[in-house]
């Protein structure tokens, strides 16, 4: 899962590249730059967002103020850690959920520039937390059994 | 709203990721609202969905491209040839190459983390003491948000509709006062110390120099140039830069390889996507936010302390001080910089001239100890204990506070450039 998003998201980013590139040269080539790059770009650029914002929270690429949490007593801290990836797990699929919603909505409308159905743009809404979620479930699952195993950590 | 806040505070001092406190939060308050809870992918995606923010990942890329393609070190030589012969030379040249990366990265913590890791064992080789390498990389990696390209700018620009060419530009005097500040200071420490200075380099080795560093040199001429002359827009030019990047370190250098590309893409999207997800969940934040008025009820609550321009701007400059030093930069832009941006305005601030307080604020927060973000990074490495980094970093400290009020009290430090430019 982790080489196919990571391809999924050089070739998305690759592709952004690609089309910013192509404004700037379109619009000292031709007469009048295409309106679409634009639109393609930032939809690029969600889907690079979508396939790597999971890969993030394997990484544990995100901010957060851990400040508290530090001075916490050591199996305290890990208690807190476990009920906050259970709560993050449960926002994700819940956002999955009206995702679906909103992807439907999608289908009645069509891009000013590009003349697509919205629904493959916003079906991008839809992958981010789905990733996040699952990759959240596996560090959660990694917690867990570190912490059976090693009885106390 | 009492819930919005409260659970916003409660997960955020739990170690919640900022962005998921935000959209818990905000969670929270449309399940007591009874509003259907289909607008959070809707303000997730709207949030994520604006042409400037595409200039993030591309100016990340640029940095990392640099890095692993050799041009930092040439910078940092190129500045070592010019200043290394004055007395604590490497200090000095350790603030000019942040001043020239600061043209193409955009980020504090990127800077500390890249000029450090060759500017801190350099220093202690040749005699410094490493707490004084350590302060000098911290304090003089916060020009690098400052001085145009910024991505603070961007995302400040992107969430109050103000021109990010123009939030550019109006860094670029502040930026230049903030190093001619540090480099005193730096003199000054040095000379006390007795700190070593470097041979004088002849002017055939400044030139053979200048020109190993001129291709990084001329990446910062065509970003500035583009932008301000209207070439490209921002997003644009954090595009060109990143493809200039890549050819110099492919072709030019030769320290990049293909081998090497796919990794640092992955890289520069991983860091990128962890700040998207923050834009997009504040989007949600803010929305709910403005629909309640806060932001007006926060400003009438300040004004109906003050009115005083000057007074204001205290509150808010000691107010931002305080969130930098232990918030991140964007996190602390996206939640705080809309609202503030409002109470500036409405007591006759120019939002140009603001935005660069509230950016150069936070950066100085970055170096504040005991918890900013560079003196983590330098500390650790350069090995010294974050309390001695922190003692070291006061006098730095001290100029760049004494410059940020003379941004707060005198517009035109600000608002020159732009007004002559635009």
């Amino acid at each position: 899962m982790d080489k196919l998003l990571e391809v999924l998201t050089i070739i998305s980013f690759l592709g952004l590249i690609g089309v910013v590139l192509l404004q700037v040269l379109a619009r000292f080539i031709l007469p009048q730059a295409p309106v679409w790059t634009e639109e393609l770009a930032r939809v690029l650029f969600i889907y690079s967002t979508s396939f790597s914002v999971g890969l993030a929270a394997r990484d544990g690429a995100y901010v957060s103020v851990d400040l508290i949490r530090k001075v916490l007593p050591r199996s305290f801290q890990l208690y807190v850690e476990i009920i906050i990836k259970i709560i993050i797990i449960s926002f994700m699929l819940l956002i999955s959920h009206y995702a679906i919603d909103f992807v439907k909505i999608g289908s009645f409308q069509t891009s000013p520039a590009l003349q697509i159905q919205t629904f493959y743009f916003y079906m991008a809404i839809l992958i981010a937390p789905l990733f996040i979620g699952i990759y959240y479930l596996i560090s959660l699952a990694q917690v867990v059994f570190s912490y059976k195993y090693d009885g106390e950590l | 709203m009492t819930i919005l806040f409260g659970v916003f505070i409660i997960t955020l001092f739990l170690g919640f990721p900022i962005a998921f406190s935000l959209g818990l939060s905000s969670l929270s308050y449309l399940l007591f609202s009874d509003i259907p809870l289909v607008v959070i992918p809707q303000k997730l995606y709207a949030g994520m969905d604006v042409f400037v923010l595409l200039c993030i990942p591309g100016f990340i890329l640029a940095g990392n491209l640099m890095n692993r393609g050799g041009i930092t070190e040439r910078i940092i030589s190129f500045s070592k040839a010019i200043v290394g012969h004055i007395r604590g030379g490497l200090g000095l040249a350790n603030i000019g190459a942040s001043m020239i990366f600061a043209g193409i990265s955009g980020t504090a913590v990127a800077d500390s983390a890249s000029i450090g890791s060759v500017m801190i064992p350099a220093m202690k080789n040749e005699g410094y003491d490493t707490e004084f390498s350590c302060a000098i990389t911290a304090s003089s990696s916060t020009i690098g948000p400052i001085i145009p390209p910024s991505l603070p700018m961007i995302v400040a620009g992107t969430l109050t509709g103000l021109s990010v060419a123009k939030l550019f530009i109006a860094g670029a005097i502040p930026g230049l006062l903030l190093a001619t500040g540090l480099m005193t200071v730096s003199y000054m420490i040095s000379k006390k110390k007795g700190h070593p200075k470097g041979k004088k380099s002849s002017l055939s080795q400044i030139r053979k120099e200048f020109f190993s560093a001129f291709w990084a040199l001329l990446m910062i001429v065509i970003i500035l140039y583009g932008i301000v002359g209207g070439v490209f827009t921002p997003t644009e030019a954090s595009i060109v830069a990143s493809l200039y990047a890549l050819i110099i370190g492919l072709f030019i250098y030769k320290n990049l390889t293909i081998k090497k590309l796919p990794k640092i893409f992955v890289d520069t999207m991983i860091t990128t996507s962890s700040l998207m997800i923050l834009v997009g969940f504040a989007n949600l934040f803010g929305w709910i936010l403005v629909s309640e008025q806060i932001p007006q009820l926060i400003a009438n609550t300040l004004l109906d302390i003050t009115t005083n321009k000057y007074l204001i701007l205290m509150i808010i400059n000691i107010l931002l001080l305080f969130v930098g030093a232990f918030m991140e930069t964007i996190a602390a832009l996206v939640i705080l910089f809309p609202v503030l941006l409002k109470v500036a305005v409405s007591v006759g601030i120019d939002p140009i001239q603001f935005a660069v307080i509230a950016v150069l604020n936070l950066m100085i927060g970055l170096t504040t100890p005991p918890v900013g973000v560079c003196l983590f990074v330098t500390s650790s490495i350069g090995k010294v204990s974050l309390s001695n980094v922190s003692k070291a970093i006061l006098p730095f400290l001290a100029v760049s506070i004494f410059i940020l009020l003379l941004v707060t009290y005198i517009p035109s430090i600000s608002l020159f450039l732009p007004n002559l430019l635009f």
